[in-house]
């Protein structure tokens, strides 16, 4: 991952990665009518930010782009996805750590973790921790244990997606990239008149 | 020269990649150079992201003015400038020194994403006024290439502010621009005139963009014919004044920008009415790719057209470079090889007609005037007709018609043919 | 073509001060939120017309109440606007839903309960996209930014950080426009590509998908870059608007 040198830079790529993974998450949803969740791709975004740019970001990019996109449509998976998603680019983040373009492993490992995070982390919700709320705030009676059983199939697919998609963005973004530094504040050097 | 011209320091690029290569080392501001594709991008973005270097508070004139304008529109833009400097006067003083600037106080709310070349220019000049106060020195790419002779003297302004303020203007140029000094005067012999038919009949295009949050009359735009439908000669040159819907036309002969009311067309003697288009800001046209990246994707489904097409593209360019090239040459990922490669993607579907919409942009003059000589004698071999649309004059002398758009009102624009 | 023009005091964009219009934004839309509403309203009209399913028939009142709240603020032309991309996004949604039931049952079981469940979202849906983007409009982002300029003490970084994260977002609203006149330019039929000489055979049903695949890679590709092209100048300006503060008031917290 670079080091990125100024917070308004880090900010900037963040928010975009951000706005882009809501974008992804809105374009293709196929409901999954047992939990009321819906499949999509902005996992590829969330995995790219991970690895990427570290921990801190693959989480506000996979809690807030996905909150985002929750709120059009499914509005009651927005705890459930802020939390799941922002763990799958953190946990991605932290596992890359500063690998390099060169060594493929620890950033393949790192996403297929996030990935198997993110359908760890729904099946925790859609089986124990809605029907648990579900009890006290009738809103969250949307799934039970059977129905999140069913959802891991497809959840398993969108993560397969995001592993693959996210890694292969990160693959054409960073290769050949390497940091060398810019040299020193050079005058401007043409014709003068 | 200017005395306010004498303070500034001029240097002029022979390439658009050397200029944003010395933009970027000056400035420290990431520019990218899109014609090289997207590994070339993210390499780039990558580094700035790494090595980003804050450099003294400057005003900066982009490569492309558009780029330079980071809020969405000019009232936004003025007063956080005017802000930096310290200066509390709000709407009024912006709306007051964008009128010192040319533009119009309607222009104060209108998104930018919908102003001309020109305009965007001039409202970066009243942003660098602006930002004086707090900058330490103006760093200007091609501020006149986008204005009219008329406006030059907006430009001059903004020099004399900053020298009133002792403060230093750094000005990158392509060679051949109308600062440098040093530049001939590029001939190029015409080209045999080829006829196209050209029919306008009140063409009405609408921009509900325009209309939101606040209505403005640019929100529509009608164009009238001064003098009938008539047949016009290629190359033909379609000039008017900044801000007066040269490119809106264009768009809207390409069948991009759909058509609210009456029509416009163009049609050549086999009846051929296929219009294709170069975009101001060709570069996008790329859709982030490599020129031959770009031709093996468009035509990934007809094998023939892409032969056509690569042959076209490196004839091109041999003509233009008058030497071989080997393949591994860097000028193959360069802005000129990239519009080279987006005209012969066009010529080799055999278009009636091929619009160049500002073919000059970042390009030196000889070069400019080589890719569209060039692409003349070339569209006119394939029996293509080829518009020039351009607010620069030099190309009067080349063109075999000229055909004149002026606003006679607000939302009216007339278009007349004038003979050469 | 006369326009309407609706009066100032029924926009939303105009109401002042920012706390009373957050206050009103979040009233319109508590129906969205909430169960509660679209609950009595379903129970209002089974008593008013004992027959009718109120529990369907209260999604489409609370989708038009959102959209009669929208329409002063964004005007007839940019609602149809909004409308037409949260149709497009509603309906794909709830059709990809059904015929992958139909489909792979196994992967997208369901029972008729969920033809309900698919009906809601498709209004929320419609609902949502508008409000939100209504939502976003009313605050000018570069209001915020000048505000910022003048501010002092220990919420300005948050206040920068905030003003900049939202003008990207901003920003990814309007590639996707620019990025569709070229696409159009280009490829006038949008899903077909315009140079298909060789596309009279069999094979060419087998071109398609691997063209469409590759184009939607082109997009991502595309959006990204032109998504991050104006970083580095937005990054400057934001940047030279700390500084100003900094130099300004340096003994200030």
């Amino acid at each position: 991952m670079p080091r990125i040198k100024s917070k308004f830079a880090e900010t900037a790529v963040i928010a975009a990665l951000t706005a882009l993974t809501a974008v992804t998450t809105m374009l293709v949803r196929v409901p999954i009518p047992a939990t009321n969740g819906y499949f999509n791709i902005g996992d590829v975004f969330i995995i790219l930010a991970g690895l990427w740019l570290g921990p801190r970001a693959g989480f506000i990019v996979g809690a807030f782009g996905s909150a985002i996109a929750d709120a059009i449509g499914f509005p009651v998976y927005i705890p459930a996805t802020f939390i799941v998603k922002g763990c799958e680019g953190w946990l991605t983040g932290i596992i890359a750590g500063n690998s390099g373009p060169v060594s493929l492993t620890r950033p393949v490992v790192a996403a297929v973790t996030g990935g198997l995070s993110m359908v760890a982390g729904y099946y925790l919700f859609e089986a124990f921790i809605y029907p648990l709320l579900g009890r006290q705030i009738p809103m969250f009676n949307i799934t039970d244990p059977a129905a999140a059983f069913i959802a891991l199939l497809p959840n398993a697919i969108q993560g397969l997606s995001g592993i693959v998609g996210g890694l292969a963005l990160w693959k054409a973004m960073t290769a050949g990239s390497q940091n060398h530094e810019i040299s020193d504040e050079q005058p401007f050097s043409g014709k003068h008149g | 020269m200017n005395s306010a011209e004498k303070k500034m320091t001029i240097s002029a690029f022979d390439t658009y990649e050397g200029l944003v290569d010395n933009f970027v080392q000056s400035t420290g501001i990431f520019f990218p150079k899109m014609a090289a594709g997207r590994g070339e991008f993210f390499r780039g973005f990558s580094q700035w992201l790494a090595c980003l270097r804050k450099s003294k508070p400057l005003a900066v004139i982009t490569p492309d003015p558009a780029q330079g304008l980071a809020l969405p529109n000019a009232i936004q833009i003025i007063t956080s400038a005017l802000n930096q400097s310290g200066s509390n006067s709000g709407e009024a003083e912006a709306a007051m020194l964008i009128e010192k600037y040319g533009l119009h106080t309607q222009m104060l709310t209108q998104p930018v994403s919908t102003l001309s070349g020109g305009e965007l220019l001039l409202l970066n000049f009243a942003k660098a006024e602006a930002q004086c106060g707090h900058v330490t020195a103006l760093a200007a790419c091609n501020p006149v290439f986008w204005l009219n002779h008329s406006r030059h003297k907006y430009w001059l302004n903004l020099c004399r502010h900053y020298e009133i303020q002792e403060k230093p203007v750094d000005v990158l140029i392509l060679r051949g621009d109308q600062l440098d000094v040093s530049a001939g005067s590029d001939k190029f012999p015409p080209v045999a005139p080829l006829p196209v038919n050209l029919l306008v009949d009140a063409p009405l295009v609408n921009f509900p963009e325009i209309q939101f949050p606040v209505f403005h009359a640019a929100s529509k735009l009608q164009y009238s014919w001064a003098s009938g439908p008539e047949e016009i000669f290629s190359p033909f040159l379609l000039t008017g004044d900044n801000g007066v819907g040269k490119s809106i036309f264009a768009r809207l002969l390409a069948g991009i920008l759909p058509i609210s009311a009456g029509r416009a067309f163009v049609m050549n003697s086999d009846g051929n009415r296929n219009v294709r288009l170069l975009f101001q800001e060709a570069i996008a046209q790329l859709f982030a790719m490599s020129p031959f990246e770009y031709l093996r994707r468009v035509f990934s489904s007809s094998r023939a057209l892409l032969a056509e097409a690569v042959g076209l593209f490196r004839s091109l360019m041999q003509a233009m470079l008058s030497k071989q090239l080997s393949d591994d040459d860097q000028i193959w990922n360069s802005l000129l090889a990239g519009k080279a490669c987006l005209i012969a993607a066009r010529l080799a579907e055999k278009p009636a007609l091929l619009l160049l919409d500002e073919p000059g942009w970042g390009l030196s003059r000889s070069d400019a005037g080589n890719l569209i000589f060039n692409t003349c004698r070339l569209a006119h071999q394939l029996g293509t007709g080829v518009g020039i649309i351009s607010h620069q004059p030099e190309w009067h002398d080349f063109a075999a018609s000229n055909l004149k758009l002026k606003k006679i009102a607000p939302e009216q624009v007339e278009i007349s043919h004038e003979p050469i | 073509m006369n326009r309407f023009e609706f009066p100032a005091f029924l926009k939303l964009q105009n109401l002042r001060p920012w706390w009373l219009k957050m206050a009103v934004l979040i009233l319109i839309g508590y129906p969205l939120i909430s169960n509660r509403p679209a609950g009595i309203i379903a129970v209002g009209l089974e008593k008013l017309v004992p027959e009718t399913p109120g529990s369907v028939l209260a999604l489409p009142i609370i989708t038009f109440f959102i959209w009669a709240c929208c329409l002063p603020s964004l005007g007839t032309a940019k609602l149809l606007d909004y409308l037409a991309a949260a149709y497009t996004m509603a309906i794909t949604t709830v059709v990809s839903g059904a015929v992958l039931r139909g489909l792979l049952p196994a992967l997208f079981p369901a029972d008729s309960a969920d033809n309900f469940r698919l009906l809601r979202v498709y209004f929320n849906i419609l609902a949502v996209f508008p409000y939100s983007l209504t939502f976003l409009n009313s605050f000018a982002v570069s209001n915020l930014m000048t505000r910022l300029t003048k501010t002092r003490g220990r919420f300005r970084d948050a206040g920068l950080h905030l003003a900049l994260a939202l003008r990207i977002c901003q920003h990814v609203g309007e590639v996707i426009p620019k990025l569709l006149l070229v696409w159009r330019e280009e490829n006038p039929d949008m899903l077909l590509p315009r140079c298909r000489d060789d596309w009279h055979s069999i094979s060419s049903l087998l071109r398609w998908p691997v063209w469409i695949i590759r184009s939607i890679s082109q997009w991502i590709f595309a959006c990204i870059i032109l998504t991050f092209e104006p970083i580095p100048v937005m990054v400057n300006e934001i940047e030279q608007i700390d500084e100003s503060r900094d130099s300004d008031a340096p003994d200030k917290i």
